[in-house]
């Protein structure tokens, strides 16, 4: 495998129409390459004021850029419309932030609207400024229309024409895109807090604006801020970010959070008939497209991803236990299939459930996926013949600036001398000296 | 030849000449010389670019000249391809104007939006009707620029009036972004020229209609603009002074802003509705679903407003379930950070247990006392929060390649201090492997190399190669600090290694704080050969530095301690017709000896700059006696209370207060008290978890805490408002806080100091909570003499009465 690896990639969101707001309710327009007749979604929001809320957060976060690299000369990026699932009786909205830091997900339930029609699909729905400025003007009390549909909408609108949207992509968005749903599987839950808490909260990180690493524990129902690790205090890099939940926060009933012991954390806020989620990279400076949580399953591979994606078909709850029960494998190898199917955006994941969603994102990750570049750099050097194992199963690999000592410590994890393990540990994956030793070794595939 | 000519033309900057020669042609012609043209481009963009010798303006102009041989003869795509320029001038609008591509109109939005300044040029195309208007949002934007330094934003348009009938209504429709819109461009233009002013005054005359700038502005405002430029709509909106009619007129879009996400808007429409209330024109029940979001709003004086309408119409109805809606809607603001809108709230609330209980958690502890279950004015509070105190023994590193990675480790990440101490330790015990060690002194030989050369990372890089390689390293020569000290000591053992000297330290830590066991020293010591003792006596040997640390670890040689004396000094001046004043703490050690690496106590009472890390680091040296180094760290906190500069080191003063085996004397209190006045949050942060954790775990008393409060309020520079929040956070943290809180302010309050300063009221107030939270009463007649004393009407004097007579 040569050439470039391509860092950008243009994606093009075709829509009917453009989203709008009137009278007649709401019309999500979303993308489709083939025109069709008939919408995902029809029906009637219960609860419009936190319905727009959420989604209007969700739209602040897709279009924020949490941390600008030093130097940053260049317009920001362009970012993607957000995502919309529909499947079995539940609405999903997802969205990654600019800076790729932070994932957030608005999870509507069945609750929360009546529904006319609701067909399982994926598309991005176009969130443009007057879709937004219309939703923040919508009041409890009334009972909004709400479409999500490719087609044109008969609704009466001042902007109705077809048009696209043609954004260029970093592919590192969409790998953090994908790997973020890899730090949610691994995580547990920390603490919540209910009720009026939640917005005192948030009304505190307004109030402590602090960079760096947040130590938080609860204490009684609430959370204290630290800057000292403590007994059962939990690490949050970039807490700052959670500002964003300032519109949102007086809707919550209920904030869990959760945390992988990597340094990401999630954040759920349970309101009465809907959810958001928000992932949290380990730093904003670190979004979650070089984290490398998924490298060791890529260069294994799996056995049973092909089942697996047969046995998808829109499930909102697909449990790895159970699918390895049916599959007659062990659930190593469906947690490895599933997370194969995470990276072609096949698969999310649900940390309220515990379990994975189908959904298709609406991108092509045929030219990301495999290709990772520290799992390409590994294999050329175990082609290159760099990497020489001893009997005792540690080895040498010859890097830039010599040979580095890859070799698994006490705990059985693995430790190399480089730079860049030296630095991070394997808090970010291991480095490719590391991933050359396991590919050589067998432990895991020569190719992609 | 056409070609010819034309590239002399360029090559000669007779822009004229070009122009002659390209107008009329056929495209087909300009096409045939695009490729000379082209190449010559090329070159002459390359040396634009890198040319700023004597000859630049020389080349400006060919570069000039060429680019309007491009616009005659280059295709959309190749224009497109070349660098962004200055569109100006009667050439560049004549070669167009006679060439009249039908990519023009494409070509004019390109530019646009990838430099808005070519605005006034595209404006030429426009009035010349080689172009229509632009319908992309940087043609609006691009506007906002336009007038540059010279003109105003008003005498601007009445150079264009045209201009008056579309393109300035639609900057009421585009947010722009960065250094292009409306706010980023009048804050930094003088008023009278900028686009506020412009508004305002065509407003004032009749140029522009001002029923529409009033409802473009409120329009403006609902389209979820970002803070910063959406505040511009709201300040011209409020420059115009509508009238009461005017703003009756406008109520519906006032209570829709009331949902806006920016709280600035919000706090502009609730203020614009009181006016509309004053006007007799405001339905409150009417309004009561979209006040609720007022109510939440985060800012204190929005909030009260907000309630205050509820208020009026609650006095004014009977009606049992209006005033349940109202209720309702004002419940929301029990959770409110300010006790003054919970206490509006609760007014409104009053007993409706429903709408109480999910809120009693977060009330003020004033408030809760005055509900009708007794029970929650002395609410439980869960068990204090300690700070861990476990702290795992340092195990000495045993293995090469382990060593070899933590080294690694360290030499990337400078820290932690206890990693580098076993690094050091285990160098001067374990030699090392060429192979294994390669790739660490390549990295380290890299590091040297670097222009930056921080500490402790150079010094670790020097020991790496003294260590892999036997590098000999320069002697150091300072010995004015602790950071100085500590890179002497790892000079002395990179002696060692580079001599293939294999000798075990004495000054590893037992404990990752810096602290060494009494008994491990003296086992250490035992296990040594004499000889290594005796030689280690010597100033002169390479062990003795390892010796003074090790006792000073172990809490040993801590007579004749250095004492140390913090004066404050306040320096006042006058600029732009504004007086300005800085607080600095002067450290003083008198009667000292001369500073030198053997007396590393003395050295730790010296202010110095170092990184984070390196300080860190420091903090290790004399754990057993820290007041020195909390003296240092006064100095530095005490310079940066208001955070003038960004030092992010400062924080490892404080840091080493939390640690649970750290003495907390006069000058650690007096770095928390400031700590707890910083206005870094950070510092602020961190001030509060060591004085949680130092009351924890009986380090610090309430008196104690007094006194520091006292000798940091003499400077008159903290601010109240500072320690008040901090106290109110570390209060929280249990009865035992709050009680030391209580008693340190009372202390304070009795000395007198500083009871006119505007923002002591804030003190009494989290005085009030303690007492609520406490049950504790004043009692020291100093204290109340004091608050009694205060000339001060208002809240202040309530709440003084009200703590006075609980």
């Amino acid at each position: 495998m040569g050439g470039t690896l391509a860092t950008s990639f243009e994606h093009v969101d075709r829509y009917a129409a453009s989203s709008s707001v009137s009278a007649a309710g709401i019309f999500l327009a979303a993308s489709s390459s083939k025109p069709s007749t008939v919408p995902f979604f029809d029906g009637c929001l219960a609860a419009p004021r936190r319905g727009a809320d959420l989604l209007l957060t969700l739209a602040q976060i897709v279009r924020t850029r949490f941390y600008t690299p030093p130097g940053m000369v260049q317009r920001l990026i362009q970012q993607s419309d957000p995502v919309i699932t529909c499947g079995s009786g539940m609405l999903r909205f997802e969205g990654l932030s600019a800076c790729c830091g932070v994932y957030a997900r608005v999870d509507v339930f069945g609750s929360a609207f009546d529904a006319d029609r609701l067909d399982p699909g994926t598309s991005n729905v176009d969130f443009n400024p007057p879709m937004r400025a219309a939703l923040a003007r919508l009041r409890d009390g009334e009972r909004p229309r709400l479409m999500v549909s490719a087609a044109g909408f008969g609704v009466v609108s001042s902007s109705n024409e077809a048009f696209e949207r043609r954004v260029t992509l970093p592919t590192r968005w969409i790998k953090g895109f994908v790997e973020v749903q890899a730090h949610q599987a691994r995580m547990e839950r920390q603490f919540g807090v209910s009720g009026p808490t939640v917005q005192q909260f948030v009304r505190e990180l307004l109030l402590q604006r602090t960079p760096g690493t947040i130590y938080i524990s609860p204490i009684g129902n609430s959370l204290r801020l630290s800057q000292t690790v403590g007994r059962g205090a939990m690490p949050v890099g970039g807490i700052d970010r959670l500002r964003i939940l300032t519109d949102v926060a007086r809707h919550a009933t209920e904030l869990e959070v959760y945390s992988s012991g990597d340094g990401a954390t999630a954040w759920r806020m349970d309101t009465p008939d809907a959810r958001l989620f928000l992932v949290l990279s380990p730093e904003p400076s670190r979004g979650f497209s070089g984290e490398g949580q998924v490298l060791e399953a890529l260069a294994k591979g799996s056995t049973v991803t092909a089942r697996l994606r047969a046995m998808l078909r829109w499930e909102n709850g697909l449990d790895a236990r159970a699918l390895a029960g049916q599959l007659g494998v062990s659930e190593a190898e469906v947690a490895s299939g599933l997370a194969e199917l995470g990276t072609a955006g096949l698969v999310g994941y649900d940390l309220a459930e515990a379990k994975y969603f189908h959904r298709e994102l609406p991108f092509d990750l045929s030219r990301v996926a495999k290709h990772h570049p520290r799992l390409v750099a590994a294999r050329q050097l175990v082609r290159d013949g760099y990497a020489q194992i001893d009997d005792d199963g540690s080895a040498w690999v010859r890097g830039k600036d010599g040979e580095y000592r890859v070799r698994r410590d006490a705990d059985g994890g693995w430790t190399c001398l480089c730079p860049w393990i030296a630095k991070h540990g394997t808090s970010r994956g291991p480095c490719k000296h590391i991933l050359a030793v396991q590919i050589a070794a067998g432990d895991v595939g020569a190719e992609g | 030849m056409l070609k010819d000519e034309l590239i002399a033309a360029i090559e000669a900057c007779d822009e004229q000449k070009c122009v002659h020669l390209l107008n009329g042609l056929a495209e087909a012609a300009r096409r045939s010389v695009h490729p000379s043209v082209a190449k010559l481009y090329k070159d002459i963009d390359s040396a634009f670019r890198k040319d700023f010798g004597p000859t630049r303006s020389q080349v400006v102009r060919v570069h000039t000249t060429a680019g309007l041989a491009m616009l005659g003869t280059a295709t959309l795509s190749e224009l497109k391809k070349i660098s962004s320029w200055h569109l100006h001038g009667e050439a560049q609008l004549a070669i167009l104007a006679d060439r009249r591509p039908e990519w023009l109109a494409e070509w004019a939005e390109f530019e646009l939006e990838r430099n808005f300044r070519n605005w006034t040029f595209i404006r030429t195309l426009i009035r010349a009707g080689l172009i229509p208007k632009p319908t992309g949002d940087f043609y609006a934007l691009g506007m906002i620029a336009a007038p540059g330094r010279s003109l105003g934003a008003r005498q601007f348009l009445e150079l264009d009036r045209d201009l008056l009938n579309d393109e300035l209504w639609r900057l009421f429709q585009c947010e722009g972004s960065g250094e292009l819109s409306l706010a980023a461009y009048d804050k930094y233009v003088q008023e009278q020229k900028s686009w506020l002013d412009a508004f305002r005054t065509m407003t004032a005359d009749g140029t522009i209609d001002r029923a529409r700038v009033l409802t473009s502005t409120l329009d403006a405002l609902i389209r979820d603009f970002a803070p910063f430029r959406a505040g511009w709509y709201s300040r011209l909106h409020e420059a115009l002074k509508p009238t009461a009619t005017e703003r009756v007129a406008h109520r519906e879009k006032y209570l829709d802003l009331l949902s806006s996400r920016v709280p600035a808007t919000v706090a502009f429409a609730m203020r614009a509705l009181i006016e509309v209330d004053k006007a007799g024109a405001f339905d409150t029940f009417a309004a009561l679903d979209r006040l609720g979001a007022a109510v939440d709003a985060r800012d204190k004086g929005t909030a009260e407003r907000a309630l205050s309408l509820l208020t009026g119409a609650a006095q004014n109805t009977s009606k049992e379930e209006l005033r349940e809606r109202i209720a309702a809607v004002a419940a929301r603001a029990l959770g409110h950070s300010s006790s003054d809108v919970q206490a509006l709230a609760l007014g409104l609330v009053e007993n409706r247990t429903a709408l109480l209980d999910s809120y009693r958690p977060v009330l003020a502890a004033s408030l809760r006392a005055g509900l009708q279950h007794t029970e929650e004015a002395h609410p439980t509070i869960a068990a204090p929060l300690l700070v861990t105190e476990a702290q795992h023994p340092v195990v000495p590193v045993s293995e090469v390649e382990k060593l070899t990675e933590l080294f690694a480790a360290v030499l990337e990440n400078q820290g932690p201090p206890v990693d580098i101490e076993q690094v050091i330790d285990g160098v001067a015990r374990i030699s090392a492997p060429e192979r294994l060690t390669a790739s660490l002194a390549k990295r380290a030989e890299k590091l040297l190399m670097r222009r930056e050369r921080p500490q402790p990372q150079t010094v670790l890089a020097q020991l790496a190669l003294a260590w892999a390689r036997g590098y000999r390293i320069p002697e150091p020569t300072a010995e004015d600090n602790l950071a100085d000290f500590l890179v002497w000591r790892v000079w002395c053992v990179a002696e060692q290694a580079a001599l293939h000297q294999e000798r075990s330290l004495l000054s590893l830590p037992s404990w990752p704080d810096g602290r060494i066991d009494p008994t491990d020293l003296a086992r250490r010591i035992e296990s040594r050969p004499q000889e290594d003792i005796r030689a280690a006596a010597d100033p002169a040997s390479l062990l003795h530095l390892d010796l003074i640390q090790a006792r000073l670890r172990a809490g040993a040689d801590l007579d004749r301690l250095p004492q140390p004396h913090l004066t404050w000094n306040k320096e006042t001046w006058v600029a732009s017709g504004h007086t300005y004043s800085h607080h600095r703490l002067v450290l003083e050690v008198p009667e000292s000896a001369k500073r030198s690496r053997f007396n590393p106590i003395l050295l730790s009472t010296a202010s110095f700059r170092a990184s984070l890390p390196m300080k860190r680091w420091c903090a290790t040296v004399c754990p057993a006696w820290r007041e020195g180094w909390f003296a240092a760290g006064c100095h530095d906190l005490g310079f940066n209370l208001d955070w003038w500069e960004a030092n992010w080191s400062t924080r490892a003063y404080l840091e080493t207060l939390v640690e649970p085996h750290t003495p907390i004397g006069a000058m650690g209190g007096l770095l928390l008290a400031l700590g707890l006045g910083a206005k870094e949050a950070g510092e602020g942060m961190l001030a509060v978890d060591a004085l949680i954790a130092a009351v924890a775990q009986g380090r610090l008393s309430g008196a104690e805490i007094g006194c520091a409060l006292i000798q940091a309020a003499s400077s008159g520079a903290i601010k109240f408002a500072r320690w008040s929040k901090q106290f109110g956070r570390a209060a929280k943290a249990g009865i035992p806080h709050a009680t030391a809180i209580f008693i340190a302010i009372e202390a304070f309050f009795e000395s007198g100091q500083q009871k006119e300063a505007a923002d002591y009221c804030k003190l009494v107030e989290l005085q009030r909570e303690l007492a609520h939270q406490t049950g504790l009463r004043l009692a020291r007649p100093g204290a109340i003499k004091t608050l009694e004393s205060i000339p001060t009407g208002g809240k202040t004097k309530r709440v003084i009465a009200e703590l006075l007579n609980l």
